[in-house]
């Protein structure tokens, strides 16, 4: 949606709709020492090794199987538990939005059907606008806050992770979509919309929806960590080197479809209020900002900014727009000659099936680089680096 | 096709989402064709044999409520047991169904797109058994 | 709606809380030139609605990326 809001803790409301369907929707930057010119011409095998790595596409079976202990624990531990079991590092944490864990969630509201969704899920990519890209640094613009995130010169591969809380995530945000429904009725909340169907914020029916959408946050965060894993493994053996040795740390990790409990100053005075992202990143001052451009377009890392604490709740946006229907594309454009499209520009592709392809055409997505000089031009996130694509991987 | 009702088409929706309308002579044809819409955008059904079979109960404050509720278990069986589906059987009783899906294990060939659930924006459900049922439905995907 | 729409500053445009019935407070789009020119008005619909929610704090931000509504290439889907 590409909005975000406040809502006083005291008379306000909270809302699965002003969240999104997939709860935690985010990115994740992966930085390396690796140079394009190193990478391209083992990008195929690259993609491909990846392609078999990294479950994706609708309905696929992920590699991990969760006892329901071990979900509840995700749903709890967030992160935590991914380090505790093998995948990541406590640097990894360290350098992800609320340490990847936020702290309060509770896995008994979340229904057993969200549960079964995700007890294979972990560790899988998802399909849609989610993405695995390996990029290649176009412009470093502040070298001084780039450098602080060990990214120095152009050509430098860095490695994007667009995913969410798949379908734990989805089902989530649909049950409570369907018992805010009924909270509006019960609470008498007039609604323009019944996808604005919300509950009051210190209600039962609030608060275990927060409760739930922390677990599902949760999920989000293990679940890209997990990938953060297996991505690296995948590097050391096509590179034949560690991935200390290729320096692939976390650059960032951040979400992009949440609501946080933040304090912000409301009419001079410090308070704090339900702050709703959906289709918006979270802007602090001095905190890196991620922008995964779309298929075949630019991406960025902006740093956040005090402007933005004084205009959007410290908040920049997400991505780009989509700017023809999933139909339109299609119809336009043919996945095969997406590829096409992508090889001539330099950009190695995998998908699960040719129109995936054609559904995430860039053509489709309102041009990034303007959405960037709107957030840079309002000081609310200020541009930092430049990537481009040169391999993607998509379910 | 001559001859073949149409059981379903995509409709002009909001950009980010798919709209679609399905139609049934009795809403439990309705509900099939309002599946197979669903499911035809998550996979090319038409490469999905229908040899396995999972058979799911679904219920519903009222008639809308249930098709919404329906909508969502075919997304969720997607996920939970990694298939597939191409034909659906529906037996509408009150506010209660059974349904048999089939269909086949998820191959990622015949993957297409994510849908994350069944939204409010403008969803529709009207009819009778004498003139036929119609739905309207938009997915966020 | 977006006839309502005020520039207040290069970046930042305002839809004031009185723009449409029920309103609570002010909406803030932030764009430039070429991204305000291309968002459609249900996206601007869609951020009031918003603005209309019990202990909504002003101001309700559009983002540059916020997106919606109508649009003319969204026909029939057709499988290969």
């Amino acid at each position: 949606m590409g909005a975000v809001s406040a809502f006083d803790a005291e008379n306000g409301i909270i809302s699965s709709g002003l969240c999104g369907f997939d709860i935690n929707c985010g990115v994740n930057a992966i930085r390396t020492n690796l140079t394009a010119a190193e990478v391209r011409p083992k990008m195929r095998q690259l993609v491909d090794a990846l392609f078999r790595a990294i479950p994706c596409g609708v309905g696929a079976r992920g590699k991990l199987k969760l006892t329901p202990d071990q979900l509840d624990e995700v749903l709890v531990k967030g992160m935590g538990w991914g380090v505790k079991n093998g995948y990541g590092v406590k640097e990894d944490i360290a350098r992800t939005e609320d340490n990847g864990c936020m702290e309060g969630a509770d896995p008994s509201k979340v229904s057993s059907l969200a549960k079964q969704r995700g007890r294979d899920q972990l560790g899988t990519l998802g399909a849609g606008n989610h993405f695995l890209e390996m990029q290649r640094v176009s412009d470093v613009i502040d070298p001084k806050f780039s450098g602080s995130l060990g990214i120095n010169r152009k050509d430098q591969v860095m490695i994007m992770l667009h995913c969410g809380s798949r379908g734990l995530g989805h089902q989530v945000a649909t049950d409570y979509l369907k018992s805010q429904e009924e909270a509006v009725r019960k609470y008498k909340i007039w609604i323009p919309d019944r996808q604005l169907a919300c509950a009051p914020a210190n209600s039962k029916e609030g608060q275990d929806f927060f409760a739930a959408m922390k677990a599902a946050t949760n999920y989000s965060f293990t679940n890209r960590l997990v990938m953060t894993q297996w991505i690296r493994e995948t590097f050391e053996q096509v590179f034949a080197r560690t991935w200390q040795e290729m320096d692939m740390h976390t650059v960032y990790a951040i979400c992009h479809n949440v609501i946080k409990f933040e304090e912000h100053k409301i009419g001079g005075e410090k308070k704090k209020v339900y702050v709703h992202r959906k289709g918006a990143t979270r802007s602090f001052p001095d905190i890196p900002v991620l922008i995964a451009g779309t298929m075949g377009t630019a991406s960025y890392i902006l740093r956040g900014t005090e402007a933005a604490m004084e205009k959007s709740f410290g908040s920049s946006c997400h991505g780009a727009g989509r700017a023809m229907s999933r139909e339109g594309a299609i119809r336009k454009f043919w996945g095969g000659r997406i590829k096409e499209e992508l090889l001539k520009k330099g950009i190695e592709s995998r998908a699960t099936n040719p129109q995936v392809l054609a559904e995430e055409a860039p053509h489709a997505y309102k041009d990034v680089e303007e959405v960037i000089n709107s957030v840079h031009g309002a000081g609310i996130s200020l541009k930092a680096v430049r990537m481009e694509p040169i391999g993607v991987l998509k379910g | 096709m001559s001859g073949e009702a149409m059981k379903y088409k995509f409709v002009k929706g909001p950009t980010s989402d798919v709209k679609f309308e399905a139609y049934g002579h009795s809403a439990s044809e309705l509900f099939e064709n309002a599946a197979l819409a669903l499911s035809s955008v998550m996979c090319s059904i038409r490469n999905v044999k229908p040899k396995d079979s999972i058979e799911v109960s679904v219920e519903g404050r009222d008639m809308q409520d249930l098709l919404f509720n329906w909508l969502g278990e075919v997304i969720a069986l997607v996920d939970i047991h990694s298939m597939f589906f191409s034909a659906f059987k529906v037996k509408i009783n009150g506010n209660k169904l059974k349904a048999t899906c089939y269909g086949e294990e998820a191959k990622p060939k015949n993957s297409l797109t994510v849908v994350k659930s069944v939204t409010y924006h403008d969803f529709r459900l009207e009819g009778d058994d004498k003139r036929g049922w119609k739905a309207a439905v938009v997915l966020d995907i | 709606m977006k006839e309502k729409v005020k520039r207040i500053s290069d970046f930042e445009w305002l839809l004031p809380k009185g723009s449409r019935d029920k309103m609570r407070v002010d909406a803030k789009i932030i764009a430039n030139d070429a991204v305000f020119g291309a968002l459609e008005d249900d996206a601007i619909t869609q951020l009031t609605n918003v603005a209309c929610l019990p202990g909504v704090i002003e101001p309700v931000v559009g983002l540059p990326d916020m997106h919606w509504g109508l649009h003319s290439t969204g026909i029939r889907l057709s499988a290969p």
